[in-house]
């Protein structure tokens, strides 16, 4: 729009065809615009064939079309072409008005007759015709002119005359002749646009000037001030005020024309065209089961905002607000689109093995790929080694008999236990409500079946692990053989969740009971950073879960777990491992709080304390002379806390006797940390820690650390 | 749908996406769509003196196919996460088939 740059594009021999709309044409228009309503009595918006519409459709078969919105997917709103062509003239004829307007700010107020001189016979003429191209209008937009022109010269033979216009040149010539169009009537809503339009321009044009005015005032009243009441104009005084008026007034002017420019896109598109474009991209990312389609969004979502509320941050009170307001805000565009999400999935399941179509008299196929059936780049044969080798995609039931444990076969038991996990983490979240009122019948029933579904699932994952394997048909055990990866590590915690006790006992004794087998007890772990990785993994996920477990257990079933590790490991071994000492630990201060008769468990009986104190006994005496070797050569001491726990835990139920001999091994040790926290530079809070390890041991002998002699240097 | 839901939650972090001519882009994620097409604010070019025609660029839109890789900042991907959700991508077909 390069004509209205600061050139005055409009001449005197154009003025004159705009008057302004005195009151008498006011009236006229809005006579017309009640005819209308009357005569059609629909919705102008849709309908607004206005009165050259011809019936023609009256002969039409009106009947049998109710499957048209199945077949069309929403009725007229899907109609966009012709919403577009049906407004695409008024649209022009309403860019040129405003461009006007804003040209002159106003001060010439444009005739609204304009608008409607030539659409009475041309207009009827091209619509018996049949529909003009709709192309017209878009072509207008991007700026091709010299076609539209063509056409329009063509179309609209009548107006010739004004190709020569010499206000508009050629280029503009289709904008502001727009007679070759079908439905050239505007809609009552564009033409109440455009009443606002012009009073707006109209009252704020004058009051700018006048604002301007002012200022230019206040400048001289201010000089005269100065100046003791005489006004002096010095000419670069006005001068500089000359062209300070005169960039504000490019500026505007520039601005006005940006404005106008983007303004002819305006109302291009209806709300119905947005809203079928919405569709369109939205109906491809909605789906009906998001923890299926949209997993990792819908649980990282729910994991950051627990965490946030964890922490105290009301963000995510804030985050969720606005996101219901925006989802108020077109509450019923939501709705729409939710029904159309629910036509298009049940339209897929219908017919879900369709992935592409062969139309008769089509070259080739047409594919019907979705978001979630994409097109396929890679045929990958189902029966290929490659498969199996990564474990297979159906999970065969464990066989009782001999089982291998190659690498591939345990990485496969993992994944095959993750599948279950993840179909019974489901399950939990699909949990049906409590019954309400009523309704205990059928909620019963529904309850029944997903207890029963789930039931289903924890068997199978159960199996899946393997722990009912017999112990020494493999070796190692096919359980110990999941541990061994840092995966099956990792999935502990989640199986325990839906393990019920019988059979978390039943794991926790099979693990105890081939303990030594862990990669984790070997000693030759802790020589490299990986194996370290893999301590703290089974530190953090499989010792903590299994803690819970034994803190509640009664004093009967400590007794035989201790009995079972004592019986199947070697302690001295074990025993040099971080996991291993941690189950020591466990069970000895778990034997220890109940034998004190804490906890709500009874004081256990004379047998089973005697029973308790022979298994202390060897444990005792197996590790005896071993006491030292526990703690790691090479490990700083402040890595040393699980040992010192061990020991405490040991000093705790140990007699007179066992406490001298732990005392005597162990002396070394509690006399180095302590000169090393009391001479060497080291850090308070450091050498506060080493004493605090040793305090451990000490204060369960009934010692502290402050009382140890220090041998003179 | 797995790329897309993952995308999702990275929307306002700071992302650089290489591109297949070598262009890599820093900016902050304001959307992406199943196309994996990506739009992208207050961007910078990594090599500006190369492309100093980028240099006034604020923002930009950038077709999925187009794109080499994405710069992920690490603390906001949850790896134990993805790996679940790849699992149940991998369990989606036959999921689908039963429905």
């Amino acid at each position: 729009m390069s004509n209205f740059f600061g050139f005055n594009t409009v001449m005197p021999g154009r003025q004159g065809g705009r008057v302004a709309l005195n009151l008498e044409e006011q009236q006229e228009l809005d006579r017309q615009v009640q005819k209308y309503a009357l005569e059609t009595g629909e919705d102008f918006e849709i309908y607004d064939y206005g009165e050259t519409y011809d019936n023609l459709a009256d002969d039409l078969e009106e009947t049998r079309d109710d499957l048209n919105d199945e077949t069309f997917g929403g009725g007229t709103d899907f109609d966009f072409a012709r919403n577009t062509r049906q407004i695409a003239p008024a649209l022009k004829k309403e860019e040129e008005l405003y461009i006007k307007q804003n040209e002159h700010g106003g001060a010439r107020r444009s005739s609204f007759a304009s608008l409607w001189e030539t659409d009475g016979p041309s207009q009827q003429d091209t619509f018996k015709k049949g529909l003009p191209e709709p192309s017209q209008a878009a072509s207008s937009i991007w700026g091709s002119f010299s076609n539209t022109t063509a056409k329009g010269m063509e179309l609209g033979a009548g107006n010739a005359g004004f190709v020569h216009d010499p206000v508009f040149g050629t280029g503009t010539f289709a904008l502001s002749r727009p007679t070759a169009f079908g439905n050239n009537q505007p809609s009552l809503e564009e033409i109440e646009a455009q009443l606002l339009r012009t009073a707006g321009t109209q009252h704020q044009a004058p009051m700018q000037q006048e604002r301007k005015m002012m200022s230019l005032e206040e400048v001289e009243a201010a000089l005269m001030n100065i100046n003791g009441g005489r006004p002096v104009y010095s000419e670069a005084m006005i001068a500089e005020q000359q062209a300070k008026q005169a960039s504000l007034e490019q500026r505007r002017a520039e601005r006005q024309a940006k404005q106008a420019e983007t303004a002819k896109h305006n109302g291009l598109m209806t709300q119905s065209d947005k809203d079928f474009i919405n569709r369109i991209q939205i109906s491809q990312l909605v789906t009906d089961d998001p923890y299926a389609d949209d997993f990792y969004c819908q649980v990282y979502t729910a994991l950051r905002n627990r965490h946030l509320q964890q922490m105290g941050v009301p963000s995510n009170i804030v985050e969720s607000e606005s996101g219901q307001n925006t989802r108020r805000g077109n509450g019923r565009t939501e709705q729409r689109m939710q029904q159309q999400v629910q036509r298009i999935v049940s339209d897929a399941k219908r017919n879900p093995k369709r992935t592409n179509v062969t139309v008769e008299g089509a070259l080739g196929k047409i594919a019907v790929n979705s978001v979630l059936n994409p097109r396929q780049l890679l045929q990958v044969s189902k029966r290929g080694s490659h498969n199996e080798s990564s474990g297979g995609n159906s999970p065969k039931p464990p066989s009782p008999g001999p089982v291998s444990t190659k690498s591939h076969t345990v990485l496969g038991w993992i994944e095959n236990v993750y599948t279950y996990v993840l179909a019974l983490e489901q399950k939990r979240r699909q949990q049906p409500p409590p019954p309400r009122m009523g309704e205990e019948e059928i909620a019963g029933e529904a309850i029944r079946r997903w207890n029963e579904e789930y039931g289903i699932l924890a068997r199978k994952m159960w199996n899946e692990l393997r722990i009912t394997v017999p112990i020494g048909v493999v070796h190692p055990h096919p359980f110990i053989s999941i541990l061994n990866y840092s995966k099956g590590k990792k999935v502990i915690p989640r199986v325990l969740r839906h393990l019920l006790p019988e059979q978390t006992l039943t794991l926790l004794t099979m693990l105890v009971a081939n303990f030594e087998s862990l990669n984790v007890c070997k000693a030759e772990v802790y020589a490299d950073v990986q194996g370290n990785q893999e301590i703290e993994l089974f530190m953090n996920t499989i010792v903590p879960p299994l803690l819970g477990f034994v803190s509640e257990a009664p004093f009967r079933i400590v007794v035989g777990l201790l009995a079972l590790f004592i019986e199947r490991n070697n302690m001295v071994w074990v025993a040099r491992s971080k996991p291993g000492l941690a189950f020591l630990t466990l069970f000895l201060s778990r034997a220890e709080i109940l034998k004190q008769g804490q906890g709500n468990y009874p004081i256990p009986d004379e047998r089973e304390i005697n029973q308790w104190n022979e298994l202390y006994n060897r444990l005792f005496s197996q590790l005896q002379t071993h006491f030292s070797a526990l703690f790691l050569p090479k490990a700083t001491m402040a890595e040393d806390v699980h040992v010192w726990r061990f020991l405490a835990a040991m000093a705790v139920g140990a007699t007179v006797d066992q406490q001298h001999v732990l005392v005597t091994e162990v002396r070394e040790q509690v006399l180095e940390n302590v000169i090393a926290a009391q001479t060497t530079r080291m850090a308070p809070e450091k050498a506060a820690q080493r004493i605090g390890n040793v305090n451990l041991f000490l204060h369960a002998l009934g010692l502290d650390a402050s009382q140890v002699a220090v041998p003179a240097m | 749908m797995l790329f897309y839901s993952f995308f999702k939650t990275l929307v306002g972090q700071p992302v650089t996406v290489e591109l297949k001519n070598d262009l890599a882009i820093t900016g902050v994620l304001v959307s992406v769509d199943q196309f994996l097409n990506i739009k992208l604010d207050n961007i910078k070019v990594v090599d500006e003196e190369r492309y100093p025609h980028m240099l006034a660029v604020k923002n930009c839109f950038i077709r999925g196919s187009v794109v080499r890789y994405v710069q992920l900042p690490a603390p906001s991907v949850d790896t134990a996460l993805l790996q679940d959700a790849a699992r149940r991508e991998r369990q989606q077909p036959a999921a689908g088939g039963r429905k």
